[in-house]
């Protein structure tokens, strides 16, 4: 080959490419090119080659990717929650701080107030009472409010309690819970929908937040090790996280035995346990021990703990059962 | 080129803000390179894959850390051939040599289907110097200037241009593709 072809193809590569070529290179190419067959084959050779096909990358490779993508997303979205503190805690310090202290007579002026008042009352009752041999309730008491005397029910004199008896709060509705495989779930992360053509785990019935008959809906596996599950929902696909709680170092998931089957449903036991009579749950549980939090954990008769326990309902604002009005039931967790 | 530099920038800043549909399209926009640059570089189609996926988690982690500092293709390239360098480097991937059996067919071979002409044209920049195959990539399937893949190369854009022009004449040559009158 001469060294005008070379020079020759060198530039129609370069031009091929849309890099800066002199115009006189360029010109001098083209004139080259009209007198050569071989660097006018070049030129088009250089069509033909950019036109093959490159590998190009399976279509499953993208949903793996999203979904690795999608598992560093949630760990960056749960490191940022334990930065700052979760909602749920601080919506209890904000209850604790709104709550009445029983700090007689140091410095909350209020229930400062309110106690002095109750002592000085219950000092009228006993000597109502002691002076005149009668028992308070036969008699009109003395109660004591915003400072003021009045007369009252007996029960009004305690001090701290109302005049009139608070409402009975209505039950608060249970979260977005999903159940699969009888396990229960809460909302996560919105995901990438590619996530959605990873590998199916099976289904699950659910409504979500509507109110039509629940449909069957798959469950995909999660990109994240934790036991969660990918649900493509009425908002986009989602994962669905365990509610868990810690007990001897492991996690333990809450299991429903009824059918969770629409947003806003509470958890209750499985089937096989009879709903405890007592708060101590006599007869179906015993109290065995404590979960990492301190809540109280209860065994069924012939159940070790490590298998399952029991969670009373009534169990603080940041507990994973916390509202619950229900008896809850706990395994190890599981990754479907 | 343009139009695609702004677009990505768009997307690498609406990913790098958390919107996960942005960071897909960039995906969707640029896997096929990356992967292709992997399988050219591996020979084998999982440590393809592997490196692939890999380059992309590598990408999403650093995202708020590029900040457009440079155009995404060349930053993309970079961080590919680097992760392949890594794998093979680390043992944990090793490229597959080339038969010498198999560019001997070639030239023979009827290349007129597309799915013949990938495999022959895969089969072909086996056979090229890993420094004219990676330049050819970085110029042919992420789109780079000269200038830009000498930079990531750490070469002159003179370097480049003469590797690309050697790739091509490679390419074209053990494709046979002037034999069939320069399609």
């Amino acid at each position: 080959m001469e060294m005008d072809c070379i020079r020759t193809q060198a530039t129609l590569s370069a031009l091929h490419d849309k890099e800066h070529v002199t115009d006189e290179n360029a010109e001098a190419a083209r004139a080259h090119c009209d007198e050569c067959q071989r660097c006018r084959a070049f030129e088009a050779d250089l069509g033909a080659l950019s036109g093959l096909p490159m590998p190009e990358a399976p279509p499953e490779l993208i949903g793996r990717i999203m979904v690795a993508v999608a598992a560093i997303a949630a760990e960056r979205a749960q490191e940022s929650e334990e930065i700052v503190p979760p909602v749920s805690e601080a919506a209890a310090n904000d209850l604790e701080s709104a709550a009445p202290r029983f700090e007689w007579f140091t410095g909350n002026v209020r229930w400062g107030t309110f106690g002095a008042l109750g002592v000085a009352a219950v000092a009228l009752v006993l000597f109502l009472v002691v002076g005149t041999g009668r028992p308070a309730a036969d008699k009109a008491t003395v109660a004591t409010s915003g400072g003021s005397t009045s007369l009252a029910a007996p029960e009004a004199i305690t001090g701290a309690a109302p005049a009139v008896p608070a409402p009975t709060p209505a039950p608060a509705r249970a979260p977005d819970y999903l159940a699969f495989e009888a396990r229960v779930y809460t909302p996560g992360s919105l995901l990438s929908d590619a996530v959605a053509a990873t590998q199916s785990v099976g289904t699950l019935s659910t409504a979500f937040g509507g109110n039509s008959a629940p449909t069957q809906i798959p469950a995909y596996r999660s990109p994240l090790t934790d036991g969660s599950i990918v649900v493509k929902g009425p908002d986009g696909t989602r994962l669905y996280e365990p509610v868990t709680r810690m007990f001897d170092s492991a996690k333990y998931q809450l299991v429903a035995g009824n059918a969770v089957e629409r947003f806003g449903v509470w958890p209750e036991l499985p089937t096989r346990f009879q709903a405890p009579a007592s708060p101590d749950g006599f007869p179906t549980f015993t109290a065995a021990g404590a979960d990492a939090l301190g809540v109280r954990t209860y065994a069924a008769k012939g159940v070790p703990q490590a298998q399952g326990f029991a969670v009373a309902p009534g169990t603080s604002a940041t507990d994973p059962a916390a509202s619950n009005p229900n008896w809850t039931w706990w395994e190890p967790l599981l990754m479907p | 080129m343009a139009e695609h530099a702004r677009d990505d920038a768009d997307l690498v800043t609406r990913a790098a803000a958390g919107d996960m549909g942005a960071f897909e399209a960039l995906v969707r926009a640029h896997a096929d390179a990356v992967h292709a640059h992997a399988y050219r570089f591996f020979g084998d189609a999982q440590a393809a894959q592997d490196a692939t996926q890999e380059v992309w988690v590598k990408v999403y982690r650093s995202l708020e850390g590029f900040g457009s500092r440079a155009a995404f293709s060349t930053w993309l390239f970079r961080v590919t051939r680097n992760v392949c360098l890594d794998m093979l480097r680390s043992g944990r991937r090793a490229a597959t040599p080339i038969d010498p059996v198999q560019l001997h067919g070639i030239a023979n071979d009827d290349t007129a289907s597309e799915a013949v002409g990938a495999v022959d044209l895969e089969t072909a920049m086996r056979a090229l110097s890993p420094e004219d195959r990676e330049a050819f990539n970085a110029v042919a399937l992420f789109g780079l200037p000269y200038a830009e893949a000498g930079t990531v190369l750490g070469v002159p854009a003179g370097t480049v241009k003469s590797r690309v022009f050697r790739a091509r004449r490679a390419l074209t040559t053990l494709l046979s593709l002037d034999a069939k009158g320069g399609a």
